[in-house]
């Protein structure tokens, strides 16, 4: 689809605040086990990097989808994005340091609280 | 003609703030006045819902409204939000059929309604304005055109196809066709006519002036022909298999995102149900309290 210079623009300013909004801890990222997917829930919004193979493959484009949580509207801008991609790889850059240590969201792990709440029931 | 808007009553002047009315004269707007209603909405409202009856096309004049359909996943789709100035429902108005979508207020908000029969009219004498009209429509046919190649669940099929070369496209025809019962029908015929031509036929007829036959047993062209027709299909198939390998890594992604947002969706609706129970549980045991202090009688 083509996109007007303002647009691009919006989309440049977008990516740059969620990039300071990353850097100063207030947009808070999830690791997805198993896969380099991040994401994070931003004002009604959900934000996912991606694709799932790790960064170390440079020749796979990386994304940035955003869609709010009550509509099946999306953006979704590639890293080989003539004109926003180097702004994408800024924030996947930025993202991957700031979630570095944060332990991976495995939906399959067996946690403390959900064998707590089998027993109770049990 | 500032002047002579500030000496129109409170309506008028509010109509002669929207664009759709702005070519009218005072006394038309004054006139237009008398047949719009004044209708106030809370933050969440439904004006109307899709497949009511049309009476009357809304004009925003302040708060914001949101159009949307349910689509086939019964989901709701957003087709635009609206704020102060744009007019909505005229469709169900111009064919007086049912409403084709819904609309809810965002915020608090206040409208203008015009009957169906005064916008007709309104429309048949003003043409200038029916062309505005005419654009509008025109440009949230174009909105809703985008939003559809915009869903969060494409078809990674169609997707997939718009990205092919024509080289891929070739190398999806000739895998599909090389791993058919059709290709080995056809390439074990081939197989058993050229062994029994040059078995039977070539055998006594073949011989050149040199007595050398065509391609004797254990024929060795036949053996350079197979040889080379998997070479060549050999790495077509590898092509069509990084294809298939690509669309499946589209397919699990489009997937992730698709899934990942429900999941989040439910979670957050859970966690506002749960928060709902709570302030109806606090409400009943008030309502208990309150009866217990004032028994009825």
């Amino acid at each position: 689809m083509d996109r007007d210079s303002a647009t691009t623009d919006r989309l440049r300013n977008l990516i740059a605040k969620l990039q300071s909004l990353t850097a100063s801890g207030e947009l808070h990222w999830e690791r997805q086990a198993g896969s380099a997917h991040r994401y994070a829930r931003w004002n009604n919004n959900l934000v996912i990097l991606g694709p799932a193979t790790p960064l170390s493959e440079k020749n796979i484009p990386r994304y940035l989808f955003i869609t709010p949580f009550d509509s099946p509207d999306c953006i979704e801008i590639n890293s080989d994005d003539a004109e926003l991609g180097s702004a994408v790889i800024g924030l996947v850059r930025e993202v991957e340091t700031v979630s570095r240590d944060e332990s991976p969201t495995d939906p399959f792990a067996v946690t403390e609280q959900l064998l707590e709440r089998l027993e109770s029931t049990a | 003609m500032s002047a002579e808007l500030n000496e129109l009553s409170e309506e008028a002047q509010s109509l002669a703030r929207v664009p759709l009315f702005k070519r009218l004269e005072p006394h038309e707007l004054e006139h237009l006045a008398e047949d719009v209603d004044q209708v106030d909405f809370k933050a969440g409202d439904t004006i109307f819902n899709e497949h009511d009856l049309g009476d009357g096309l809304y004009v925003v004049e302040t708060g914001s409204v949101r159009i949307w359909v349910m689509d086939e996943d019964v989901s709701a789709v957003t087709l635009a939000e609206l704020k102060p100035g744009d007019f909505f429902g005229e469709l169900a108005v111009l064919d007086r059929g049912e409403r084709s979508s819904s609309a809810t207020a965002i915020t608090d908000t206040h409208l203008h309604k015009l009957s169906s029969d005064a916008f007709q009219e309104f429309l048949i004498a003003h043409p200038d304005a029916s062309v505005d009209v005419i654009c509008e429509i025109a440009a949230r046919m174009r909105q809703t055109n985008q939003l559809v190649s915009k869903r969060a669940s494409r078809n990674v099929n169609v997707e997939m196809e718009r990205q092919y070369t024509f080289g891929e496209r070739i190398a999806d025809k000739v895998a599909s066709f090389g791993g058919s019962w059709t290709f080995i029908f056809i390439y074990g015929g081939a197989l058993l006519i050229w062994i029994a031509a040059n078995t039977f036929v070539l055998a006594y007829y073949g011989h050149g002036e040199s007595g050398a036959q065509f391609d004797p047993y254990p024929y060795i062209l036949l053996n350079l022909m197979l040889s080379m027709t998997a070479a060549m299909q050999a790495p077509i198939i590898m092509m069509s298999q990084n294809r298939a390998a690509e669309k499946d890594r589209l397919a699990a992604e489009q997937d992730f995102k698709v899934n990942l947002k429900s999941e989040l969706m439910l979670e957050e609706l859970i966690r506002k149900q749960r928060m709902r129970d709570a302030q109806m549980e606090e409400l009943n045991r008030t309502l208990a309290e309150l009866k217990r202090g004032n028994p009825t009688p």
